[in-house]
């Protein structure tokens, strides 16, 4: 039985269950309410992201899903290092997105609950930011340098040991 | 706390606290400094977010994903900042050496205003000399944290040398072996008070005080037994009724002692576990007040107090002093090898598995002189103790590989190395009585020493390193001090 999935825009998206199901919120709606003919309305994400989003999981469709709870799982989760992405999750992280799209993709990760593919925002993110001044991180998320001077000068005297950093 | 900034362009989309979270988890330490400094919302999410980031980052970081534990006060960040101190280049650029003649306390008795203290007469509390009683004062002081402490003596050649095994620190005092017996000078924060004399323990020839890391106990042996005690009761915990070892380290309730065997003509190491502290025992401050009682003998202590047999016996070690460290998960040991490669054992000390084993056949000199185990990290000196090898414990990566000597100059032999209790500096005790403190997280190499002449050739003495509290998250940098008992 298929899925049917409606984004913010009204566009519909018509996928199986097992790609719906790469979500936690939709593999447990799906449990609640059982087969259903009628479109999930998923009021937070855009038509060009919901797209893009079942394009991941179609493709990871067979991969085994991460357990959450475990300590082992945790920890091996936790031993991932920012550069350790597989080749198509790069390029797919890659292709025409900018700043908003990724961040629109993280959001709609974070609202499906799809782990794997928010950590790979995550670390989208994370890589981003090396290398880049303060001001520029800004510019990356858009925030202001709501600091006072005195508030700066504190923050500045805490990271003296590693100026050269 | 202010509110969080507002976005430039609504349209934007803005990324929530739980999403930059596991963002901030995957940057590295640069990235976050950076970040840091991004708006007061990100710098608040990074410091509170102790167990949430910081903890999952070091964890990722750690052996085997265990996780060490804290000192008090100690943040999961400043672990990881740790790291990160320890991972940066260690070049000649980096560390030059700078020297710092160690100022001396000449009051013998009573108590003392920390050098700090009496720069600024008006900071300073008077002070009864002869019984050490500090009169009130409503001005607030700087607080001081004690770091290390060591006895400066002569050894059988009239050489000048600073003993790392006959002095602990504890939370509030300096328990030290002077002249064969155990003396202790309380430590206020801000005063040293009166040298006070222990009398209760006699644990044979040759004593010694071994360090207890992460452990609110230390052990005095000797060549009769060994006598474990509580820092902050004074009880005795726990004895082992054995011939003389030649060192020991207890991490912990772990105690690791290496003793000769004449049998085997080799050095075996054994483990005991201390029961958990216990609450009676043999308390000092129950003993009358008055002149000291003749020296107790072991009889004296209660039958209650445990005695303890090894729950491990690691045979075939090498036989040399200062080759056997613990940290809160592992044990690492140098084991004694036919060949000039003397492989260095790593195991985990909860089941004894191994961990690791370091061959380092590739040495400028090839004999392993001392080993440390810090939380995250191995370090190995070689030859006369200048040949310095950094080990990351959760990969066994090199880090870092140099001859202290062409970093800072020839000083002479190490004598021994210890860590710093924040494990931000590494503490070199140097020929001719000289402490270095190589500051990793400062970049600092500073050499203390006491200017040698006619009149102190015999001078023995306490050095004591100390310093503020930490301020604008640094620490200032450490003092030394060193009071002196007698220039016989």
């Amino acid at each position: 039985m298929p899925v049917i999935l409606q984004a913010s825009d009204g566009q519909q998206f018509t996928i199986s269950k097992p790609v719906a199901e790469r979500s936690m919120l939709l593999k447990n709606m799906l449990d609640d309410v059982g087969e259903n003919e009628q479109a999930i309305p998923l009021p937070n994400v855009s038509g060009p992201i919901l797209a893009a989003v079942i394009e991941y999981c179609e493709h990871h469709k067979d991969e085994a899903m991460p357990a959450a709870d475990e300590d082992d799982k945790v920890f091996e989760a936790s031993k991932k290092k920012p550069d350790d992405i597989d080749q198509w999750d790069a390029d797919f992280m890659k292709q025409g997105k900018g700043n908003e799209e990724l961040f629109e993709i993280i959001l709609a990760a974070n609202y499906l609950d799809i782990k794997p593919l928010l950590d790979l925002g995550c670390k989208t993110v994370a890589n981003m930011i090396k290398g880049k001044t303060p001001e520029q991180i800004r510019e990356m998320f858009n925030i202001e340098n709501d600091f006072t001077p005195d508030e700066e000068e504190q923050i500045r005297r805490e990271n003296e040991w590693a100026a050269d950093a | 706390m202010p509110p969080p900034p507002s976005p430039r362009d609504l349209e934007w989309p803005v990324l929530p606290d739980d999403v930059m979270v596991p963002i901030f988890y995957y940057m590295d330490m640069r990235s976050i400094m950076k970040c840091q400094r991004g708006c007061v919302s990100w710098y608040a999410m990074l410091v509170d977010h102790d167990e949430y980031l910081w903890k999952p980052k070091v964890r990722a970081i750690c052996p085997q994903g265990l996780l060490p534990r804290k000192r008090k006060g100690e943040l999961w960040k400043d672990i990881y900042q740790l790291y990160f101190a320890w991972l940066r280049p260690m070049t000649i650029q980096h560390f030059q050496l700078t020297t710092h003649e160690v100022t001396h306390l000449p009051l013998p008795n009573g108590a003392t205003v920390l050098p700090n203290l009496l720069a600024d007469a008006k900071l300073a509390h008077p002070v009864d000399g002869c019984n050490g009683m500090i009169h009130g004062s409503t001005v607030e002081h700087p607080e001081f944290e004690l770091l290390a402490a060591f006895i400066a003596s002569r050894d059988d050649d009239g050489k000048a040398v600073l003993a790392a095994r006959h002095a602990v620190v504890c939370s509030d005092r300096i328990v030290y072996l002077r002249m064969g017996k155990l003396h202790y000078i309380r430590f206020t924060g801000k005063y040293l008070m009166q040298e006070e004399t222990d009398c209760t323990i006699f644990v044979g020839d040759e004593p010694r005080i071994d360090p207890g890391i992460r452990s609110n106990t230390y052990a005095v042996a000797g060549s009769e037994c060994t006598v474990f005690r509580d820092m902050d009761t004074d009880a005795i915990c726990a004895i082992i009724e054995d011939e003389g070892t030649e060192e020991g380290v207890l991490c912990g309730n772990l105690y690791a002692a290496q003793a000769y065997n004449p049998e085997l003509m080799r050095a075996s190491l054994e483990l005991f576990a201390l029961p958990e502290p216990v609450k009676t025992g043999y308390d000092i401050d129950a003993m009358p007040v008055g002149p000291c009682p003749p020296l107790c003998s072991m009889l004296d202590i209660p039958a209650s107090v445990p005695r303890l047999d090894p729950i491990a016996v690691v045979d075939h070690i090498d036989d040399s002093l200062n080759a056997v460290i613990l940290n809160d998960h592992f044990l690492a040991y140098r084991t004694w090898s036919s060949d000039r490669i003397h492989p260095i054992i790593i195991v985990r000390w909860k089941d004894r598995s191994e961990y690791a084993t370091l061959l380092l056949d590739d040495m400028d000199e090839n004999l392993v002189l001392h080993l440390i185990l810090s939380r995250l990290h191995l370090i190995v000196l070689c030859g006369t103790g200048h040949y310095v090898y950094i080990y990351e414990l959760a990969t066994m990566k090199r880090l870092h590989s140099f001859n202290l000597f062409e970093l800072i100059g020839d000083l002479g032999t190490i004598d021994w190395v210890k860590l710093s209790p924040d494990e931000n500096a590494i503490i070199f005790g140097v020929d001719g009585g000289c402490l270095l403190w190589f500051d990793i997280r400062n970049r600092r190499a500073v050499l203390y020493f006491r200017p040698s002449h006619e009149e102190n050739t015999e001078e023995r003495g306490l050095w004591i390193v100390y310093r503020g509290i930490k301020i604008n998250g640094n620490y200032p940098p450490e003092q030394v001090v060193c009071r002196i008992f007698d220039t016989s």
